[in-house]
């Protein structure tokens, strides 16, 4: 802490250090305030006020997480890759030199936390495709806030009984179908084919429709 | 084009819903948990005081990882092998620190030279602290590494000689 400390000053003069720089920059309001708070907070964390690393933490959890979500990890090393992007961030906060750039900064490391996690564990196993490792860029696989939105809400307007099959089949780790069978009192056999249906429904919903529609053009 | 139902203005990326399991799984990611959870969240709060920097920070000068013809080579698992040093100054001989992390995935061993450089290692991780005693000939063997780890050599009871940056398997 005393060397983070050292380098960077007081938390006051290194505010009023940036403070020019963002005058004199043309910029939009929400990427200022969001300049203010980030560089706020990342010098009282690096000046040791565990307040200011907390809010750090709450503010940036949501790309980490949701940057891990999109990649095949198992749930234990989606937690461990957040965990690390974290810790690496601390390691590196004096180091920071546009604190607005920290959510894709850190998204970056989250991205290169899930990637070194595949190596390891194939590297571990032997498996000599470690340097075919799925290098697809994770963005790749997550799905946009819009289409997420589109999703939830064309779910959440299939009936309760269809919403609660579709829960089940979305379970992770995967339930066999005689659990599920088991626990919606159903048939085995009917699973299947209601699962076909539901899906058919979702996709006619006219949330989902202009997607669809974008596809077949 | 059809209007969008909830944001008029917006034109929707294509998205690829005629395979039934393709679907499932993007629904599922659509309405899975957006938040982090609290574990990892109380994690990550933790990480100022696993951080803190003792000594000098170890300069990495070997990763096997960096080496393809190690990286490349086929058969059985593989870990990781890397050196870090303290530079050499006026008054003292660098400290050189050979860290092995074993293809288990959690084996951790690691040899000091000169080996009384120093007596103690602390290995952190991303959940707590371990503090080993080295043995005559300045090794350590630590088994609990299963995310980051950290060393920190230590001479006495307060000198950190070096401080290895946060390393994975």
């Amino acid at each position: 802490m005393h060397e983070y400390a050292g380098r960077i000053g007081s938390h006051h003069s290194a505010l009023a250090s940036d403070a020019p720089d963002r005058c004199c920059r043309v910029s939009t309001v929400s990427e200022t305030v969001d300049d203010v708070d980030f560089s706020a907070l990342v010098n009282a964390a690096l000046s040791g006020d565990n307040h200011a690393w907390d809010a750090l933490v709450q503010r940036l959890s949501g790309v980490v997480w949701k940057t891990v979500l999109g990649s095949s990890l198992s749930p234990e090393d989606r937690k461990d890759a957040c965990a690390a992007t974290f810790f690496r961030l601390y390691e590196r906060l004096g180091t920071v030199r546009e604190p607005a750039k920290l959510p894709g900064w850190v998204a970056a490391v989250a991205r290169n936390e899930v990637v070194a996690i595949v190596r390891s564990s194939q590297r571990q196993r032997g498996d000599s495709r470690t340097v075919l490792v799925d290098l697809r860029p994770v963005d790749e696989q997550l799905i946009d806030d819009e289409l997420r939105v589109a999703l939830a809400r064309a779910f959440a307007r299939l009936p309760i009984d269809g919403q609660r099959l579709l829960g089940l089949l979305m379970e992770e780790p995967p339930l066999a179908y005689d659990d599920i069978a088991q626990r919606l009192g159903v048939p085995r056999g009917s699973i299947g084919p209601t699962r076909g249906r539901l899906l058919d429904r979702l996709r006619r919903m006219p949330e989902l429709i202009p997607y669809v529609e974008g596809l077949v053009r | 084009m059809i209007e969008h139902p909830l944001l008029p203005s917006f034109t929707p990326q294509p998205a690829d819903f005629r395979e039934d399991q393709r679907l499932l799984s993007m629904l599922a990611r659509a309405l899975r948990d957006d938040e982090m959870p609290d574990d990892v969240m109380a994690a990550a709060r933790m990480a100022p005081e696993l951080s803190a920097v003792d000594g000098e920070l170890a300069e990495l000068v070997y990763d096997s990882l960096a080496d393809e013809a190690t990286v490349m080579r086929d058969g059985s698992g593989q870990g990781r092998s890397l050196s870090f040093s303290t530079p050499t100054t006026n008054t003292a001989r660098s400290t050189t620190l050979d860290v092995d992390l074993l293809p288990d995935g959690r084996t951790v061993i690691g040899q000091v030279s000169p080996d009384e450089a120093a007596d103690r290692a602390i290995v952190d991780t991303t959940t707590g602290s371990y503090e080993l005693a080295l043995d005559e000939h300045g090794r350590f063997h630590f088994e609990n590494a299963h995310s980051l780890i950290r060393v920190r050599l230590c001479q006495g009871t307060d000198m950190v000689l070096m401080t290895t940056p946060w390393l994975r398997h």
